[in-house]
């Protein structure tokens, strides 16, 4: 069944190339020109042409299911790479793209999950799906490079897929390659999922921090989002922007992580006081050692441009070129430049250092004045509740925008298109014409052949016997 | 008479009803036998796949023995909900069994949600749920216009399914948990004229509550959606009623429209207002004189990604 849908225009086209040769051949053997042009004059006499007829109706009825079934049994389906780097043959991480995913074994076993399709394995659709550039470029010369960012994917059924509808297998292929193109670039947002469960055995001081950090985390986040990918984007679902979840994380670390801060400083809270002071005090003598170093390199870093300052050169100019080609002479970095440059550090990170120390200090003195020995602080730990709620509904809010971005750009990263079999009725009407109109026209040769024949058997008579005639004009008489 | 079986005219209807006859046969057979249609939907609201299929307007009709070709293709498609968007009964000889027995198979695969189409209103409240019915008993509807119940005429249908275990959905919406998403599910069946008062206030409150859900209005007829409320948050609308325009001419989509007119502009497919994607199925049956030509009866399935 699958090779007579396949091949039936060619089989079609065979017997009609046959049926005008043997015609041909049949009305040109043994009769003159005149006479076939006698005889093409009479051929609405001939008796058959209901025959005729009935065979071209039964063809066109043929064609009419037989095209349309081939044409179910082939298809294409569009997709287009949207985003800035595919025209670099890049996914949009960065890496190599690589057309033949699109096939892949993953993706088909989700086709085969997705339509349920019966008796059909991934190996059977690897058989009858393909898929190539739609403009290919060539590697012969510069100028015919090309990188291509759209793709059409084939499709060319066989006798195991013949069952399969192929705008269907085609449509859950595309959907099938776009939702893995989709899952697998969106944005990864489990660093978003807020989890405090580990701060529980901390000093409340460190929960502060913690706190601060988580805050940081989502500020960051949004900020990067907001200037590299969209600083407009609103949140359909929340009507947050990257930068108005920022700056609402900003006020938790700055507002509500501080205000913890200096109520537990100022009431002199920590779950263990003792502890915790000879932490900081163990801290500080670090602390210390690090600030009398960072002092002596500063020192140092000093000395040397004091003693090299007169000898060096202030400016080194190199000649060079700039990305026009254009010469010109450029200013360098020199040595007593690098000097200065070290000197300023070590004098930042001294002071650095100093007050951290001095942030320990106040700390120490606030704590020795802690009565409470140990344990939890009502209060301190309602602060704490509060500014995880409020961190948990940002995070939230965060994952959501960021979600709602990366799916309506991922949307935008990868499109496709299925062409309809609807679509392909002009096509198909028209085969089904040409195939009609090619057998009609050999049916009509062969049927005046035998006419032609016909006729000739019929003129050169049989002995004396009685034989219907068709006389020049058409009427039937008795001849002998 | 022999005359008569030698005659052109003879012929030529022999060769004419030849053609017919197959062609009729065809139409039979395309008309028996449901094409499946596949669409995606892409939204940040469900984290994992959810898998709904569509039926509507069956108008009785049957894919195997006790439609068990229909049945086992829907359960290997393994859908999370089974959305049913009306007209599954003819009005004037409606077959309760049939969609009794029909819902309750499908409920043991998945939760059938059950949006009335015009069809089925006609056997429950005896007319379709237009403005003139609705204005007529305004006054057994009392204070609550979108609340039908007082107009049921005929229970035995609405019961059925409930003890089918289908939940119907007229005017109102369930909540359904499908893995780690959160689904609302509504269902109205009134049409342009009938919308407001008789509808718009459930469909305000559905698009406006939980916004973090994923919403799927079943309303039987597209028209009213496109007209009022295109755009408003609701996620998908499922729809049917036009039978994919009947007949289908190639490149041109459906002929006849349920309204009378031709050339219907929601006669199947998927169209995007705003936020809003509304799916409209050419449905699996029919009703009528008119075979469905060129027009297989469809099964839609919708991925929710």
């Amino acid at each position: 069944m699958f090779f007579f849908i396949d091949q039936y225009a060619y089989i079609l086209m065979g017997i009609s190339l046959l049926l005008t040769l043997c015609g041909a051949v049949l009305i040109f053997r043994k009769n003159s020109l005149l006479k076939v042009k006698n005889s093409l004059m009479k051929f609405s006499l001939f008796k058959g042409k209901f025959l005729v007829i009935l065979s071209i109706l039964l063809v066109l009825v043929l064609s009419c299911f037989m095209v349309p079934m081939k044409a179910g049994l082939r298809g294409k389906a569009d997709i287009s790479l949207n985003y800035a780097k595919a025209s670099q043959g890049l996914n949009p991480n960065g890496t190599r793209y690589n057309p033949s995913g699109i096939l892949s074994p993953e993706i088909l076993e989700n086709v085969l999950r997705k339509g349920a399709f019966p008796d059909v394995t991934i190996q059977d659709l690897q058989r009858v799906l393909s898929v190539s550039p739609k403009v290919q470029g060539s590697s012969r010369s510069e100028d015919r490079y090309f990188i291509s960012t759209q793709f059409v994917v084939r499709y060319n059924g066989n006798k195991d897929t013949m069952h399969l509808n192929g705008e269907t297998l085609l449509n859950l292929t595309v959907e099938s390659y776009k939702e893995w193109f989709m899952n697998t670039y969106s944005d990864n947002t489990s660093v978003l999922d807020l989890s405090f469960e580990e701060m529980d055995q901390e000093d409340y001081l460190d929960i502060c921090e913690y706190l601060t950090q988580k805050a940081k985390l989502i500020t960051n986040y949004m900020n990067r989002m907001a200037s590299y990918e969209s600083s407009s984007f609103r949140s359909p679902s929340n009507g947050e922007t990257f930068q108005s979840i920022a700056s609402q994380s900003t006020r938790v670390s700055d507002v509500m992580v501080q205000k913890l801060r200096a109520y537990l400083l100022e009431n002199s809270v920590s779950k263990s006081s003792n502890l915790y002071m000879s932490r900081l005090s163990f801290q500080n003598v670090f602390y210390y050692f690090d600030y009398l170093k960072e002092g002596h390199s500063n020192q140092n870093y000093l000395n040397a441009i004091s003693m090299y300052e007169e000898d060096m050169a202030r400016i080194v100019l190199v000649p060079t070129f700039d990305k026009d080609y254009q010469f010109y002479m450029s200013q360098t970095r020199i040595g007593i430049d690098d000097f200065a440059q070290e000197a300023e550090a070590h004098a930042n990170d001294k002071t650095s250092i100093s007050s951290s120390i001095a942030r320990n200090d106040h700390i120490l003195r606030q704590l020795s004045m802690s009565r409470q020995i140990g344990g939890t602080d009502e209060k301190a730990e309602q602060l704490i509740v509060q500014i995880e709620d409020a961190l948990i509904d940002l995070a939230g809010k965060a994952q959501t925008i960021v979600e709602e971005y990366g799916e309506d750009r991922a949307n935008q990263y990868i499109s496709v298109h299925v062409s309809s079999q609807e679509g392909q009725f002009k096509s198909n009407a028209l085969k089904v014409c040409f195939l009609t109109g090619c057998f009609a026209a050999s049916v009509y040769c062969m049927a005046f052949a035998v006419f032609v024949n016909r006729q000739k058997q019929e003129a050169g008579g049989t002995g004396g016997k009685k034989q219907k005639w068709i006389s020049p004009e058409g009427k039937r008489v008795n001849a002998t | 008479m022999k005359r008569l079986f030698q005659s052109k005219f003879f012929s030529f209807l022999l060769v004419f009803g030849l053609c017919l006859s197959v062609f009729f046969g065809w139409v039979s057979w395309s008309n028996r036998n449901f094409v499946e249609t596949f669409y995606s939907l892409y939204s940040s609201k469900v984290d994992t796949r959810v898998r709904a299929i569509l039926l509507s307007d069956l108008h009785q009709a049957s894919f195997g023995e006790n439609n068990d070709r229909l049945i086992s293709r829907v359960g290997e498609l393994e859908p999370d909900v089974i959305l049913i968007a009306g007209d599954v009964v003819t009005k004037g000889k409606a077959d309760i069994d049939y969609a009794v027995s029909l819902c309750g198979q499908l409920a043991r695969i998945a939760p059938v949600y059950f949006g009335l189409g015009n069809h089925e209103n006609s056997v429950i409240y005896g007319g379709d749920l237009n403005k003139d019915f609705l204005e007529e008993n305004r006054q057994a509807l009392g204070d609550d216009p979108e609340c039908f119940d007082p107009l049921i005429q005929d229970s035995l249908l609405l019961d059925g399914l409930k003890s089918a275990g289908v939940t119907v959905l007229q005017n109102g919406s369930a909540a359904v948990e499908v893995g780690e998403n959160r689904l609302e599910i509504g269902g109205i069946s009134t049409n342009i004229s009938s919308f407001w008062p008789y509808s718009g206030q459930f469909v305000s409150g559905f698009a406006g509550d939980e916004p973090g859900d994923f919403k799927i209005l079943i309303s039987h007829r597209p028209d009213p959606i496109m007209r009022y409320i295109a755009g408003y948050p609701i996620d998908l609308v499922v729809s049917g009623h036009g039978h994919g325009g009947v007949i289908r001419i190639p490149g041109k989509g459906g002929l006849l429209d349920s309204e009378g007119g031709f050339f219907p502009e929601y006669d199947g497919g998927r169209f995007e207002r705003g936020d809003m994607t509304l799916i409209v199925s050419r449905g699996l049956g029919g009703h009528g004189w008119i075979p469905r030509i060129f027009n297989p009866p469809e099964l839609v399935v919708i991925d929710i990604l």
